[in-house]
């Protein structure tokens, strides 16, 4: 296992209710996809995982012990968490922000080892963002930046790495690259929970999905049984016409519920 | 004038050596020209006779007068003056930093405001000439003061948003100044009074003495090693909130320390300086522009940096329209605005706002 559970948890703010019984263990070596309609709560999960927020009910475990009682520098050396993409408004090169990454195995005042160096490096590499390290990274387009990004959460090197939607702002070829590498982040031994819009992504790369609607865990299983006719078309309300891809996958097409284009 | 991001640490490696050597003749400068012109020797000879042990400087046939001006008149005042700039300019980084915001400067979050209310409080009551410490007292309880309002009104349930924070912010920065300017209106029945009140809130050293050094040094050196122990910190809140919490920031505490320590810092220097503006703002951002955004560097740099420009602010306050001396805030906002206003044509697009 990799260690990161959430049992019965719930979210509130305000008295809404924003997640509510959430049940599921993060399974080592695998991509694990949230989908769901926006606001079905796919954020707020990823957040109680990543222990940015605590449960309301419920509890987040991760090494068998509540994540809530470990300090923000052991959790972030055990998880990583790449937030929805903001932007970045200061001029830092991408090897200054991808050395932040290190910060959780540092001493306040420590130099940088060459243990550092060495994952920096596997994390640019892997990222594929080594030829940008002397860039400023307010100066890179979107899909340079999410993959610095994730180079950043990589060169922490932890066994866990969480991502809300790492694909939205991006074209299709820079989408297909992002999933790409997080399928050999998985493949490599990583437990990989990602926020997804794309159903389509999420029947090629995915191992396992977890469908949110309204807060709660409406399907959880192989996205290939899960993201059946029914369970997509009651949570994302719309029609789904399932096509044969030329290697024999299937392809989801959507259409509205009333038939309209 | 932005130095490319391969050539910063070479820009680095200048950049200290140059900024303290021009400190140490600002120094000298600003204590050997005044109404009296002392040659730069002796200015030199005299400041070593005092820092250095006895007898390794030869201070003999310089006279009493003489060292009595350099020693007693113009070194504190000089002093006063890179102990304000370097404070305003950290509280600037600082806060910079923390709003994600090139544009934030300490006024931002009320705290100028709450320190120029509370001085004004002891002109108008008369404490202030009383004795020196109340002035500066009264500036620091309304710096804290303003700084706590402004985080008990914005803060729910532990968490203290920043895009509110900035905006209480303003508002209180707005309150605070209509009482300041309701008391100076009020205190116009002796022109006396006013006439001080005026002064101080256009900012100014004159007969600055070694106990207004005294009342801000020990904030100023706190609040730099707070925030040099902070750089890494703040940093990585540069790349957002959530990140910084998921790389092992506490951030709601690193925001609390920051905030305070900027209210520190620019209590301290209100207290002693009265109301400056654009230190905060201009002295970060130039920095930033030419040694990158690693507050590991920016703060180092700010604290030489910003005692630098107010030095050279004074010296010219002093030295453009003798013997009347221009009110320093006038000064620095004269060359500051310009200043920003060029950066903000000229390199606006690299910092994002075009």
């Amino acid at each position: 296992m990799s260690g990161l559970k959430i049992s019965n948890g719930g979210m509130r703010i305000d008295g809404r209710c924003l997640v509510e019984g959430i049940s599921f263990d993060v399974p080592p070596g695998a991509v694990t996809a949230l989908v769901g309609p926006n606001g079905s709560g796919k954020s707020t999960i990823l957040r109680l995982l990543a222990g940015l927020w605590q449960p309301s009910e419920g509890t987040v475990e991760l090494g068998g012990g509540p994540l809530g009682k470990l300090s923000r520098r052991a959790v972030a050396r055990r998880l990583s968490f790449v937030p929805q993409d903001t932007g970045i408004n200061f001029g830092f090169s991408v090897r200054e922000v991808v050395e932040m990454g290190r910060h959780p195995h540092r001493g306040r005042f420590e130099s940088f080892t060459e243990d550092d160096r060495a994952s920096v490096r596997k994390a640019l590499e892997l990222a594929d963002v080594t030829y940008l390290v002397d860039r400023a990274v307010n100066e890179l387009s979107g899909g340079e930046r999410q993959r610095v990004l994730i180079a950043r959460s990589l060169a922490t090197e932890t066994e866990i790495i969480l991502l809300d939607e790492p694909t939205s702002n991006l074209d299709i070829d820079h989408s297909l690259e992002i999933l790409t590498l997080l399928r050999r982040l998985a493949d490599s031994g990583k437990s990989v929970v990602v926020a997804l819009h794309d159903l389509n992504a999420v029947m090629r790369f995915s191992d396992r999905v977890i469908v949110l609607d309204d807060g709660h865990v409406s399907a959880c299983g192989d996205p290939a049984e899960v993201l059946a006719e029914e369970t997509v078309e009651s949570v994302f309300s719309v029609r789904l016409e399932r096509l044969t891809g030329e290697d024999g996958s299937s392809v989801l097409v959507f259409h509205r519920r009333d038939g309209g284009v | 004038m932005s130095a490319t991001i391969t050539a910063r640490p070479k820009a680095v490696l200048l950049y200290f050596p140059i900024v303290c050597g021009l400190l140490f003749v600002a120094v000298v400068v600003g204590v050997s020209v005044g109404s009296t012109h002392i040659a730069w020797e002796t200015v030199v000879r005299v400041i070593g006779g005092r820092l250095l042990p006895e007898g390794w400087v030869d201070i003999s046939g310089i006279s009493e007068a003489e060292q009595v001006i350099i020693w007693m008149i113009r070194m504190p005042r000089v002093i006063v003056a890179a102990l304000a700039g370097a404070a305003l300019a950290v509280a600037g980084t600082q806060m910079q930093g923390m709003f994600r915001n090139p544009l934030a400067e300490p006024n931002i979050v009320g705290v100028s405001a709450g320190a120029a209310l509370g001085a004004v409080v002891s002109l108008v009551t008369g404490l202030a000439a009383a004795s020196a410490l109340w002035l500066p007292s009264f500036a620091f309880v309304g710096a804290l003061g303003a700084l706590a309002t402004v985080y008990a009104i914005t803060s729910r349930a532990g968490r203290t948003p920043v895009a509110t924070l900035l905006l209480a912010g303003i508002a209180l920065s707005a309150l605070l100044g209509a009482v300041t300017t309701l008391l100076v209106s009020l205190s116009f029945v002796d022109w006396q009074v006013a006439a001080e009140i005026v002064f101080w809130m256009m900012g100014g050293l004159d007969s600055r003495t070694w106990t207004h050094v005294w009342i801000c040094l020990p904030f100023v050196a706190l609040g730099t090693f707070s925030a040099i122990w902070f750089t890494r910190d703040l940093d990585l809140m540069l790349l957002g909130e959530e990140t910084s919490a998921s790389l092992g920031v506490n951030v709601e505490t690193v925001k609390r320390i920051v905030l305070t320590t900027a209210a520190l810092l620019t209590g301290a220097a209100v207290a002693v300086s009265g109301v400056i503006g654009f230190v905060g703002l201009v002295v970060p951002h130039a920095i930033r522009l030419v040694l990158g955004p690693s507050h590991r560097v920016l703060v180092p740099a700010s604290v030489v940096t910003g005692a630098l420009f107010l030095i050279a602010c004074d010296l010219l306050a002093r030295t453009i329209h003798p013997p009347t001396e221009i009110r320093l805030g006038i000064v620095t906002a004269a060359f500051g605005a310009p200043f920003f206003l060029y950066l903000l044509r000229k390199r606006g697009k690299d910092l994002g706002y075009f």
